[in-house]
């Protein structure tokens, strides 16, 4: 009798076991359009992504110096001839720091103790080039004596790692 | 001891650091400073994005590199199956990731729905 009855109740186990397999079939689709969301569009990054949609949590640049290749070039010109070797040291340094780090429209900025003298590099503009390197528009500003003077440049990043002037 | 001293300070400074970032993002990124972002700023930031967090600086990104993106929305923007994104390619998902965070449709993103979106 027992076994009547549950060979007959193997047509329902089998209809059971489909209905359950395309309910959790539908589950797990509805799961993935949850998940995913309208604001991840097929293509898209969704919007945590990089550190949220307007990468909110780089951070990045900062205010400090920072030991680095110390290349000539980024402080040239008049302004460069006025300044001290330490003056150029600091600026060069926090030019290299500000460029390789710093979101555009972020201040980095030095000041010599000795001489009083101060800048700051702001990274205006970010491209990159043909073959995969970036550049960087840069507008650097340095007060001596107490007189502010303002120039713009663009600097290229180098194989190396260092920021080679293009234009300024 | 210290550490249970501490440990209020460093909720309080974790709590309002994250709202201050994403603030100051958006003013960075808001260049006309009329309090929205327009399609323009937006990629000129996500270029941005792109050189700040290409952390060997080899001009593409990883999956490693970009926080938080999950493996199928990588693996879509990366148009040509080559495990890297380009500029190019990484640019185009952010335009669809703009176009999304758009709610109201109005070609501009307000600080609301930057908010929303990067949730």
């Amino acid at each position: 009798m027992t076994f009547a009855m549950s060979q007959s109740r193997q047509p329902w186990r089998g209809t059971f076991a489909a209905v359950l397999a395309i309910l959790l079939l539908a589950a797990c689709q509805n799961m993935d359009d949850t998940t995913g969301g309208p604001k991840t569009a097929i293509g898209g990054l969704g919007g945590a992504a990089a550190g949220g949609l307007l990468g909110a949590a780089l951070g990045g640049g900062g205010t400090g110096i920072v030991a680095g290749a110390l290349l000539g070039g980024l402080v040239g010109g008049a302004v460069g001839n006025v300044l001290d070797q330490n003056d150029r040291r600091y600026a060069n340094q926090t030019a290299q720091n500000a460029l390789e780090k710093a979101p555009a429209g972020k201040a980095t900025t030095w000041k010599n103790p000795d001489t009083g003298n101060s800048g700051s590099v702001t990274p205006t503009r970010t491209y990159q080039t043909s073959n995969g390197s970036y550049c960087r528009e840069y507008q650097q500003e340095i007060t001596i004596d107490g007189k502010p003077q303002r120039s713009y440049g663009t600097a290229c990043r180098q194989p190396d790692g260092s920021w080679k002037v293009v234009n300024g | 001891m210290r550490w249970f001293s501490s440990a209020p300070f460093l909720a309080a400074f974790i709590a309002t650091a994250a709202p201050a970032a994403a603030q100051e993002a958006f003013d960075v990124t808001d260049r006309s400073h009329d309090g929205r972002i327009n399609r323009q700023e937006f990629m000129d930031r996500e270029t941005e994005v792109f050189f700040l967090i290409d952390a060997n600086k080899d001009g593409r990104l990883s999956i490693t590199e970009i926080k938080d993106v999950k493996e199928t929305q990588f693996r879509a923007a990366d148009t040509n199956g080559d495990g890297v994104l380009s500029m190019e390619e990484f640019l185009e998902a952010r335009n669809i990731d703009f176009d999304a965070a758009d709610t109201n449709k109005d070609g501009w993103l307000s600080r609301q729905e930057v908010e929303s979106a990067s949730k």
